[in-house]
């Protein structure tokens, strides 16, 4: 097996722009929602969870000793489903490499957050925490098969904050079959109530392969139309701009300041390192994913190798257009001096025709510096990023 | 090979589709050696990807074996598998003519079809000796005694002395092998003095140029010699002559009554002609052979490569493929939808269908084909008389005094119970019946009178799934004949998309304009804008559909920082968008221009 993810990691010259990040997954959930297609299994069995800690403690003790990431994030699957003992296990293997980190978030289920966890979280050096509530609403979470019930997230919350983590985000889910508007908006107003600094909200996407999608195959749930999608997308933006939240990114709103950098090194071609099963990485210049399963991910690392499935190198071009819908995504858009730093092309040199032509459709809205997504473009980005790709 | 004259014989196998033509070559390879049993596969002449996917022939394949009579001699046997398919059958009459015997297959459990019939004809009008085969005798149905007597009836060919074989099984081959020998008459030895050879099929072989098939009438040909084409004069050095086992192979020379091919110094496709005499610089020839009667393509549509700086490529292929299809015409035409392309014409709509699949997957073309038409006489008020395969150029309808459309005679032969059925279908094509014969107590062949028009699209496939699959048909060109013939467009967004007009009868104008818009709002895919899809006939809006403007596009989450496979799915959909033909700012996928063909109409 080849090495991408060693040798880049171990040679990659220091680049100018941000210090690269560090994702850990933890494979696990207290049990599958009916729409996940992640790399997590439910619920987390006590050997194989001892197993995967002692394999993510090979593969990150393989990281170079100088490996010092600005942003850290543990995500999954659901890291606080590992019980206390084992998640105390968790944060004693990341915190060494988060040392020095200005970021590090951690996702966590409502239900699956006690004291101990949160204390842990805060000892370690965990800065945010990423609530994922989804929904307020009883059925809905039923409907969805989420592991918590409607109070659950309020409870995390106070937990969290007792144990002195301010920073909490909150994820909800729009587009459910079944829910409609006013339940959406009560579910806004419940997340707001937390008070939280970020708020992603996912549109709910029918994978293939999920109970979710056989329901739909079998016509017993109908998916919600795309003009009802784009109304709660539309709601979402409104009621949380109100409340004085940044729409910073497609699905990501945050509070001035709290917005999450982790995530932005993903949109704007910044480098990345992934241990874990599945877990994907970008340094170098080469892009790898790791194998995806937890026995594959825990057989190749426990053998001394990198368990990469499958790496990519990209010519200049191909990485320079990747990295511009990428940054699409971002509702500042691109600013034109940075985009030739970091990729040495000219966006009009690039793209400029197909810039021009999307800016006449009002898809795109040149700024003082570069280009951005107009409002209405939002809900239709992979179109005008198919143009441009 | 130069062989000794009396010892070849040169023969073809026709017969209706599917009654077991290839097949029984496969057998006739297998006994005689031809084929070693490990690069035998089933119908394995058929060596195109199109024929073994469809399982059926379009080209004819020439193939030679040597075979060892009981009577001691080693004879070649040179024999050409031939298409059954209607659409095909002036591969069969340019192979008749390679040959002196001709073996009719008839499936023992269908009996006489149309192409049996249509076939039978070529091959007497060639003067070929058949010799009747009644194949598939191993199917419990097959019934000997009265498929025998059908063709005693309709066909007037004796079958006191028929074969009957099973091309599956092999049984009765061996028989029919030795048949051959004393049957099929050997060549005519030929003019001495004279080099003749009739070019009756051609290939391009990218290392080798333009391969000419020929069938030798007089004299020899072998490499190094100086040849020279009859209908043009260029004169040429051959540089190899060969036969087939399937695959060419080089022999030392092809001498008069062989069937082979040559290479020779030709450089460009358009030197060759089918149906041309080649002739030796050193033994001139001062008559060529009669060649082909003209075939006449009844169907016309244009083909235009999907990116339109692909056009001189998209040249270059048609003239190379139409060495080994010489069936075709082409010429450049401009579309304001599509830019520059070809109008070309065939012989029918499965021919249609397999050119253009063949400029794909042969010449790597992306092609995408306009709405098929036929050739309509316009008889303006002038006086002037105009024929029009191209709606673009039909004149204003001030101009035009009256307008006329080709009729066909068909003949369809099928199950006494699906009389009325099909009876129906020729009404609903604007057609009248005009004879009914019965074949046998089960079946009936019918007479048709019809507008060409009308079969272009989905006759056959509508006459299939009405009998089941059992009918079959065969036609020719019947005369010209007034007709109410309207030309119809089609509007994307308010703009007339070229080409997508089509003329049709006022009658029908509706429906086929209600059904292209439906199949159009289907096959388009949604937009960033609403999208009116129109039919018109002049201003006049006759039918309409909406494609609705997408409102949902988008990647919620890009999962962990796997930004490879996301950039992967925009690249495909970019990858789609770019196989989409673009008029204006809308974005044409290729098989909307196949949908709009599958009208019910
Ligand atoms: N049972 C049986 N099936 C046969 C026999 N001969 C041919 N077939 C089958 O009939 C079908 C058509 O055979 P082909 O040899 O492709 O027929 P064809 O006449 O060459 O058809 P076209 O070239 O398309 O006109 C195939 O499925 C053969 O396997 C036979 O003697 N017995
Ligand atoms: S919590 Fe997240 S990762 Fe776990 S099953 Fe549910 S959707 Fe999947
Ligand atoms: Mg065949």
């Amino acid at each position: 097996m080849s090495d991408p993810g060693a040798d880049a990691v171990a040679t990659a010259t220091p680049r100018t722009g941000p210090r690269p990040g560090l994702y850990v997954h933890v494979p696990f959930c207290l049990r599958k929602c009916a729409y996940c297609d992640f790399a997590s299994e439910a619920p987390p069995h006590p050997d194989r969870i001892r197993r995967y800690l002692a394999c993510l403690d090979m593969e990150l003790g393989r990281l170079p000793a100088d490996f010092r990431p600005g942003t850290v994030f543990l995500g999954g699957g659901t890291p606080t489903s590992l019980n206390d003992e084992a998640f105390a296990r968790l944060m004693d293997l990341v915190a060494p490499r988060a040392a020095g980190a200005a970021e590090w978030s951690c996702e966590a289920n409502p239900r699956t957050v006690t004291a101990a966890k949160a204390s842990r979280m805060r000892a370690a050096g965990v800065t945010r925490v990423s609530l994922g509530a989804q929904s307020f609403d009883p059925s809905t979470l039923s409907f969805l098969g989420r592991a918590h019930g409607a109070d659950d997230a309020g409870d995390a919350v106070a937990l969290l904050r007792d144990a002195g983590l301010d920073n909490v985000g909150i994820d909800l889910i729009t587009a459910v079959p079944g829910r409609d508007a006013d339940a959406l908006a009560l579910d806004i107003d419940r997340a707001l109530a937390l008070d939280p600094r970020h708020i992603s909200a996912y549109t709910l996407s029918i994978e293939d392969g999920t109970p979710l999608a056989a329901l739909v195959d079998l016509g017993t749930v109908k998916p919600v139309s795309d003009e009802q999608a784009l109304a709660e997308y539309e709601l979402v933006r409104s009621r949380l701009r109100d409340a004085g939240f940044v729409h910073y990114e497609i699905s990501n709103f945050a509070r001035p300041g709290s917005e999450c950098r982790h995530n932005l090194l993903y949109w704007s071609g910044g480098e990345y390192v992934g241990c874990g099963p599945a877990a994907h990485s970008h340094r170098g210049g080469v892009r790898w994913g790791n194998v995806q399963t937890l026995e594959a991910w825990a057989d190749v690392v426990s053998r001394g190798w990198t368990p990469v499935a499958f790496e990519e190198r990209l010519t200049p071009e191909k990485r320079a257009r990747e990295t511009l819908v990428f940054s699409l995504r971002r509702l500042d858009g691109v600013d034109a001096a940075a985009f030739r730093a970091a990729t040495g092309f000219d966006l009009d040199a690039l793209c400029g025709p197909e810039i021009a032509r999307l800016a006449d459709q009002g898809l795109l809205e040149r700024t003082a510096t570069g280009v951005r997504l107009s409002g209405r473009a939002l809900f239709i980005s992979d179109a005008v990023f198919a143009e441009l790709v | 090979m130069s062989a000794d004259i009396s010892l070849i014989r040169n023969f073809c196998i026709i017969a209706h589709i599917d009654h077991g033509k290839s097949t029984l070559a496969d057998r006739m390879l297998e006994l005689t050696g031809a084929i070693e049993a490990r690069d035998m596969s089933a119908q394995v002449l058929d060596a195109m990807d199109l024929e073994k996917e469809r399982g059926i022939t379009i080209k004819a394949h020439p193939v030679s074996m040597r075979f060892k009579s009981r009577d001691g001699q080693v004879y070649q046997f040179n024999l050409i598998d031939t298409p059954g398919h209607v659409d095909f059958s002036y591969e069969v009459a340019r192979s008749i003519s390679a040959c002196e015997g001709a073996l009719l297959v008839v499936d023992a459990t269908q009996g006489v079809e149309a192409q049996t019939v249509a076939n039978t004809h070529l091959a007497l009008d060639h003067n070929l000796e058949i010799l009747p085969v009644l194949n598939k005798i191993d199917l419990p149905s097959s019934n000997v005694a009265e498929v025998s007597q059908q063709i005693e009836e309709i066909l007037a060919i004796p079958m006191d002395d028929a074969f009957q074989v099973s091309a599956k099984t092999g049984a009765g081959v061996a028989e029919l092998l030795e048949a051959i020998v004393h049957r099929v008459p050997a060549p005519k030895p030929g003019r001495v003095g004279w080099t003749r050879a009739l070019v009756f099929d051609s290939t391009f072989d990218v290392f080798r140029g333009v391969m000419p098939y020929v069938r030798l009438m007089d004299g020899d040909l072998r490499a190094g010699q100086r040849i020279r084409m009859m209908s043009t004069d260029e004169e040429y050095e051959v540089k190899e002559v060969g036969q087939f086992a399937p695959k060419p192979f080089a022999v030392p020379s092809l001498g008069v009554g062989e069937v082979g091919y040559f290479v020779a110094t030709i450089k460009h496709p358009k030197e060759v002609h089918i149906g041309d005499t080649v002739t030796r610089s050193d033994q001139l020839a001062n008559e060529p052979l009669p060649g082909f009667r003209r075939v006449h393509p009844m169907v016309f549509c244009g083909l235009y490569p999907v990116n339109s700086s692909d056009f001189e490529k998209l040249k270059a292929s048609l003239e190379k493929y139409n060495l080994n299809d010489s069936a075709i015409v082409f010429q450049a035409e401009s579309s304001s939808a599509l830019g520059f392309g070809f109008r070309c014409g065939f012989l029918g709509l499965l021919h249609m269908e397999i050119v253009q699949e063949r400029l794909r997957r042969e010449f790597d073309c992306d092609i995408i084909a306009t709405y098929p038409g036929v050739v309509y006489r316009v008889h303006l008020t002038s006086g002037e008389v105009k024929e029009i395969d191209n709606p673009v150029f039909m004149p204003d309808v001030t101009q035009i005094a009256h307008i006329e459309e080709p009729m066909i005679r068909a003949h369809v032969i099928c199950h006494n119970e699906n009389i009325g059925d099909i009876m129906q279908l020729v009404m609903d094509k604007r057609g009248a019946l005009e004879k009914t014969e019965s074949i046998d107590t089960r079946r009936v062949m019918l007479t048709c009178h019809m507008p060409l028009n009308e079969i272009v699209v989905d006759f056959h496939d509508r006459l299939k799934s009405v009998s089941r699959g059992y009918a079959s048909m065969d036609y020719e060109l019947a005369e010209y004949q007034v007709a109410d013939i309207v030309k119809m467009d089609i509007l994307l967004s308010g703009e007339v998309v070229d080409a997508f007009s089509c003329l049709v009868h006022r009658e029908k104008a509706n429906a086929r304009g209600r059904q292209m818009c439906k199949s159009l709002s289907e096959a388009i895919p949604r937009h960033q804008f609403v999208i009116p899809v129109q039919a018109a006939i002049g201003r006049n809006i006759i039918a309409r559909e909406t494609i609705r403007a997408f409102r949902k596009d988008v990647t919620a989450k890009c999962y962990g920082g796997d930004i490879s496979r996301k950039r992967k799915l925009l690249e495909r959909q970019k990858e789609g968008k770019k196989r989409m033909k673009q008029v204006g700012q809308v974005g044409i996928p290729q098989e909307a221009f196949i949908q709009v063909l599958k009208s019910d109409t």
